[in-house]
């Protein structure tokens, strides 16, 4: 549908759930594909799947600043460049505020928000001389408060404005950059979501009750951001993208 | 380094056996959206104010079938969603300011951008509903930059504008659960013939490069190329999304 031959896509997150399904369907789009995990054998049975030469597989550990840079760098280098760099890698889950202990609230911001600036800082010499793009996962969470979602709501609101202002600095040296904001998607983060015991159920369900709400399929979300990726999207940058069947609207 | 420039527009989106109806598609945005569904396959039919295509000796138009329509004439219109068969794919893309020389009163933007939109809506839902396209059928709005900022000029067409996008979302919620999605493209600064004394004011022409990020206006493909995929199975998801295609014009807007 789109040609991506010739381009170079780094995928952070790849070893399962949107980050797989994205490295996949751009290696589908003939992209060489650099699939990045703290899973590293879960990021070389999806490249063992995808077969063929196309395909580099890399270990880091999205809260260490030194991994993420590495992690870009070796990328860079085994192919020689870099076109699109996918910022999917992320966790989730519920806190009572008064109960959230910091450091679970410090890992989640590592991994979810500070990461960004790790790889993104590491990743933009390429992308400014490939003339490259930047996609990055929000969520519905970084437009809407969720009950116990003070951290995730806090460090997807950041992923937001953080892919803003990338795009407001870069856009003149060629570089895009845009976020997706999904409302539930069926994948692991989404399944092994948990509340806090004792959780106001009923907060919850207003919010599962929205329309579309965990409705959306893998393929919706990476259909997104092969779109942002493409060429089709070359007026496109600093947009937030709603991938949720209308929840946000209610 | 591509030795050509990207371009939007290169999609292999496929609209074959898919009716598409484009308002205002004899020039700017709308005749570059009619093209590239044309161009994926699709049956196009746009519209115009004047009486028949012949009186558009400056374009092509024989991909398209051609529909006289007049947004302010309310009676016309309901006329020709009747007469409209079978539909898949409505882009709300006609409308306007009426120019600096003889702009729309107040009444007249509101009627032009935004009750025609919701009149044809509404009119065509029968046959948007009846549509066998498998993501389902959608409707595609064009909004403004005038969606979002105030101009010292036209107040008729930014209310309108900003109500567009609020109609799309009501469209939206009330229509998610057959099927029909409506979502709205945002453009930025793109020179047609509505724009074109402000893209060829040498001031105002440098004024928009320097407030956008990406230093230049788009082209009408780029707001096309939206508009597809806004329409093609690959949003099936997406539902009373406002898409900015502005080159980050609004990103310091909150």
């Amino acid at each position: 549908m789109y040609d991506f031959g010739g381009q170079v896509v780094l995928v952070t997150g790849a070893a399962s759930g949107i980050g797989r399904a994205t490295a996949e369907r751009f290696h589908s789009e003939g992209a060489s594909v650099v699939l990045a995990d703290r899973n590293l054998e879960g990021v070389q049975s999806v490249a063992q799947e995808l077969g063929g030469d196309r395909t580099h597989c890399l270990e880091f550990d999205a809260i260490d600043r030194d991994s993420c840079i590495g992690m870009v760098r070796s990328a860079v280098e085994h192919f020689g460049k870099l076109d699109v760099l996918c910022n999917i890698a992320g966790i989730a889950g519920g806190w009572r505020l008064e109960d959230m202990p910091p450091e679970d609230w410090h890992r989640m911001i590592d991994i979810n928000l500070n990461s960004l600036f790790h790889i993104t800082q590491a990743a933009i010499p390429a992308l400014v001389e490939s003339r490259g793009n930047v996609v990055n996962m929000s969520s519905a969470s970084g437009k809407q408060g969720q009950p116990y979602g003070t951290c995730y709501c806090a460090s997807k609101a950041g992923v937001i404005g953080f892919s803003k202002a990338v795009a407001a600095e870069f856009a003149s040296r060629g570089v895009r950059s845009n976020a997706i904001c999904p409302g539930g998607v069926k994948t692991p983060i989404y399944d092994n979501y948990t509340f806090p015991d004792n959780a106001e159920m009923d907060l919850i369900d207003r919010m599962r009750s929205l329309p579309g709400f965990g409705e959306a399929e893998v393929s919706d979300i990476t259909a997104m951001i092969l779109f942002l990726a493409s060429d089709e999207a070359r007026f496109i940058t600093g947009v937030a993208f709603e991938v949720d069947g209308g929840q946000l609207n209610l | 380094m591509s030795s050509s420039p990207p371009q939007a527009g290169k999609a292999a989106y496929d609209f074959n056996g898919v009716h598409v109806l484009v308002t205002g598609g004899t020039a700017g945005i709308g005749l570059a959206t009619a093209t590239l569904f044309a161009k994926s396959g699709a049956r196009v039919t746009i519209t115009g104010t004047r009486e028949d295509a012949e009186r558009y000796p400056e374009q092509d138009l024989s991909p398209f079938e051609y529909r006289q329509l007049v947004l302010t004439d309310r009676e016309q219109i309901t006329a020709f969603c009747s007469s409209i068969d079978d539909l898949d794919v409505l882009v709300n893309n006609a409308g306007g300011t009426g120019g600096t020389e003889t702009p729309y009163s107040f009444e007249e933007s509101v009627q032009v951008n935004l009750n025609a939109v919701w009149q044809l809506c509404q009119g065509l839902l029968p046959q948007l509903q009846a549509s066998q396209l498998p993501p389902g059928a959608s409707i595609v709005n064009i909004a403004s930059e005038m969606s979002l900022f105030a101009s010292p000029w036209f107040p008729g067409y930014g209310a309108a504008k900003a109500g567009v996008v609020q109609l799309t979302k009501t469209l939206a919620a009330q229509h998610g659960a057959s099927g029909l999605r409506c979502n709205a493209v945002l453009p930025g600064s793109i020179p047609t013939k509505m724009t074109h004394q402000f893209a060829e004011d040498p001031d105002i022409h440098e004024a928009v490069c320097q407030r956008t990020p990406q230093r230049r206006w788009g082209e009408p493909a780029e707001i096309g190329s939206a508009v597809l995929f806004l329409a093609s199975a690959e949003a099936s998801f997406v539902n009373g999304h406002t898409l900015v295609v502005d080159g980050g014009y609004s990103i310091t807007d909150a």
